[in-house]
């Protein structure tokens, strides 16, 4: 009951919040949309101009952009030989399939960024305001309180993310997506409790050194480039990045989200190596992250840093 | 455990230590890679804050009393010692005692800026457990009694620090505690805010028989609100008592001196049971303040060797007052010798 009052103080405060701001809101999302247009533009722009480089140099050539949705030119030379010409590899859904990967990569991977940074940045900011203090004060604990915070972001994050990708599917043609209702929620779930644990190691650390920014900010990259990057093809990864993938707490997350979203793998995803992956890291992680965090929290009361930064 | 206390701080102790990496010693000259130096933030401190007490913790920057107010509300583990609250280890028992106590820590960023203070009350009243239609009385009840009745829906960013300092004791009153931590309430503040925030300390206290801890840097605060006080000074409390017996602690009485004419302080300095004679500032007349004895009997012989003296030297005496002992005096002279 005492944890529930403190989830529905942390909801209403997001709604307030979200209702007094809620042109920063609006903004933010616009802004966000805006950015992943122009960086699927960027993408596709890009691809087009390296299929008109390489159309010159006669190589045939796989190429993604909008290049490959032109019909290709007749190929026959003046003594009736054939010359190389570009061979169009993707058809447009295709096309969108592959963008709608980078997207749906990049938003989980922002995902992952804003819940690792709540509890980097944002529990560094609550030390320096004084607000950590009134947390740890409650009968619930940090854990408990930052349990809820995290929840509430999380889900205003899903939220705000699902949106994003309707506008970006229904922008971006062949960028329709597959929806499971058992798969999704389900897939969400684990990836937020597999972040949360790996987020309270990261909030322990901060809890007693402080300063670890820079730290938690490549922790945070190289979550991000690998949620971009984790597709099924990782399989065919050299052995010792593969390891390292499937340690970091987002692959496996991403790869089963894009196999439902993308393939359409529905309830199968379930029988997939990368959901087993993803249950034992959400079980590691998850208990890492608490006892460490527990740990360095008793550790950061006895050193008297709590309200220091 | 120590039920005549509401407070019990029974020999504390917490030392804390800080790690230095290529630290060049001044006197020496002499570099070394790596040093760690201890802090004895609190020394074996002992009191106790009765029901319907106010208890004054004074002391100089980095005395100990913050610290002492965490370790009370365990943000700090004490290293020896235990602290009890209603007779309740806050070690063993904190999830219980942290439901038994309200704490406003200094600053005033322990409210949430984007929200208003009715909503401020609401969110914390949750985070410990208060819901409701308690909560919504509570709420009102506590505005109305701080004076922030009118300001309740505005946000707290858009009020002064007064008025912020005043929400936060409504925050740490949210829960109803037997027990208040009040972390320099007043200061930064301005003297109308200082004496409001003041009497609302002494009537929850008086009224509704809540004990409380304050720390403060303002004697005349600490004077006006403390029924005890007590002076910390690097880790070590150095003087408990009640408001009265703390204010004979200082020793020597100063009277000042009024007459019709210049007077140097020259010609009463030798009397017996003088200690010391001095000029009163311009403008506050012709005369000395002078320095006596406590003792009654020296005071008495000094007081009539002074009239005699300026009895002899024709001065016309105006008045005599004796100066009004103050807290700030005896602090000093405590804290530092003077």
């Amino acid at each position: 009951m005492g944890l529930f009052l403190v989830l529905k103080a942390e909801v209403v405060r997001s709604l307030i919040t979200m209702r007094r701001y809620w042109l920063a809101s609006l903004i933010g999302l616009i802004i966000g949309y805006g950015m992943l247009i122009a960086l699927i533009w960027a993408f596709t722009t890009g691809g087009q101009s390296a299929v008109g480089e390489k159309i010159k140099e006669g190589v045939t050539s796989r190429v993604v952009g909008s290049a490959s949705l032109e019909a290709p030119p007749e190929s026959s030379g003046t003594d009736g030989e054939p010359v190389a010409v570009p061979k169009p590899s993707e058809s447009p859904k295709e096309r969108g399939t592959k963008i709608m990967n980078g997207v749906l990569g990049l938003l989980i991977g922002l995902f992952a960024f804003s819940i690792i940074g709540m509890f980097s940045q944002g529990l560094a900011g609550m030390a320096q305001s004084g607000e950590l203090e009134q947390l740890c004060m409650s009968p619930h604990g940090l854990l408990g309180n930052f349990l809820a915070r995290s929840f509430v972001s999380a889900l205003t994050n899903i939220l705000s993310s699902s949106i994003l990708v309707a506008l970006v599917s229904i922008t971006i043609p062949g960028g329709a997506l597959h929806f499971s209702a058992g798969a999704i929620p389900a897939l969400l779930a684990l990836t937020y409790v597999n972040l949360l644990g790996f987020g309270f190691m990261v909030g322990g650390l901060v809890l007693v050194f402080k300063q670890t920014g820079q730290v938690a900010m490549l922790i945070q990259i190289a979550m991000l480039s690998m949620s971009i990057a984790a597709s099924k093809s990782m399989s065919e990864w050299p052995l010792l990045i593969r390891i390292v993938a499937h340690i970091m707490p987002m692959t496996d997350a991403t790869v089963c989200l894009k196999l439902v979203l993308l393939d359409g793998v529905g309830m199968q995803v379930f029988s997939y190596p990368s959901f087993f992956f993803l249950l034992i890291n959400c079980a590691v992680w998850t208990s890492i992250g608490i006892a460490c965090f527990k740990f360095m929290e008793n550790w950061s009361r006895n050193k008297g840093t709590l309200g220091t930064y | 455990m120590s039920s005549e206390y509401a407070i019990h701080v029974d020999s504390v102790d917490k030392v804390f230590y800080t790690r230095h990496f290529f630290k060049r010693n001044p006197d020496t000259n002499q570099l070394k890679w790596y040093e760690k130096r201890h802090i004895h933030a609190v020394d074996h401190v002992q009191f106790g804050v009765r029901p319907g007490e106010i208890f004054g913790l004074l002391g100089p920057n980095g005395a100990g009393k913050t610290t002492t107010v965490k370790m009370l509300s365990g943000l700090v583990r004490p290293d020896g010692g235990a602290v009890y609250i209603d007779g309740l280890n806050v070690e063993t028992r904190r999830k219980q005692i942290l439901r038994k106590i309200g704490v406003v820590l200094e600053g005033t960023r322990t409210v949430i800026w984007p929200l208003t203070p009715l909503e401020n009350l609401a969110y914390f009243g949750n985070l410990r457990d208060v819901r409701g239609s308690v909560l919504k009385k509570r709420s009102h009840e506590l505005l109305d009694f701080i004076g922030l009745r009118e300001k309740k829906d505005v946000q707290v960013r858009r009020l002064s620090r007064g008025q912020k300092q005043k929400l936060a004791i409504c925050i740490a009153l949210v829960t109803d505690p037997h027990v208040i931590l009040l972390d320099e309430p007043t200061t930064g503040l301005d003297v109308q805010s200082g004496r409001s925030i003041k009497e609302k300390i002494i009537e929850m206290t008086r009224m509704h028989g809540k004990s409380v801890l304050v720390t403060t840097h303002d004697m005349h605060v600490a004077q006006e609100l403390c029924d005890r006080i007590g002076i910390i000074d690097r880790g070590k409390l150095i003087a408990c008592k009640t408001t009265e017996e703390m204010l004979t602690l200082s020793g020597d009485l100063v009277y000042e001196v009024r007459v019709d004419r210049p007077l140097s302080p020259t010609l009463i300095a030798d009397i017996e049971g003088v200690i010391s004679a001095r000029e009163l500032p311009d403008g506050e007349g012709f005369g000395c303040a002078v320095r006596l004895a406590a003792d009654d009997e020296s005071r008495s012989r000094a007081l009539y060797g002074v009239m005699d003296r300026l009895k002899a030297n024709h001065y016309r005496l105006l008045s005599i007052d004796r100066h009004k002992q103050m807290l700030e005096d005896v602090f000093l002279k405590l804290t530092s010798g003077a």
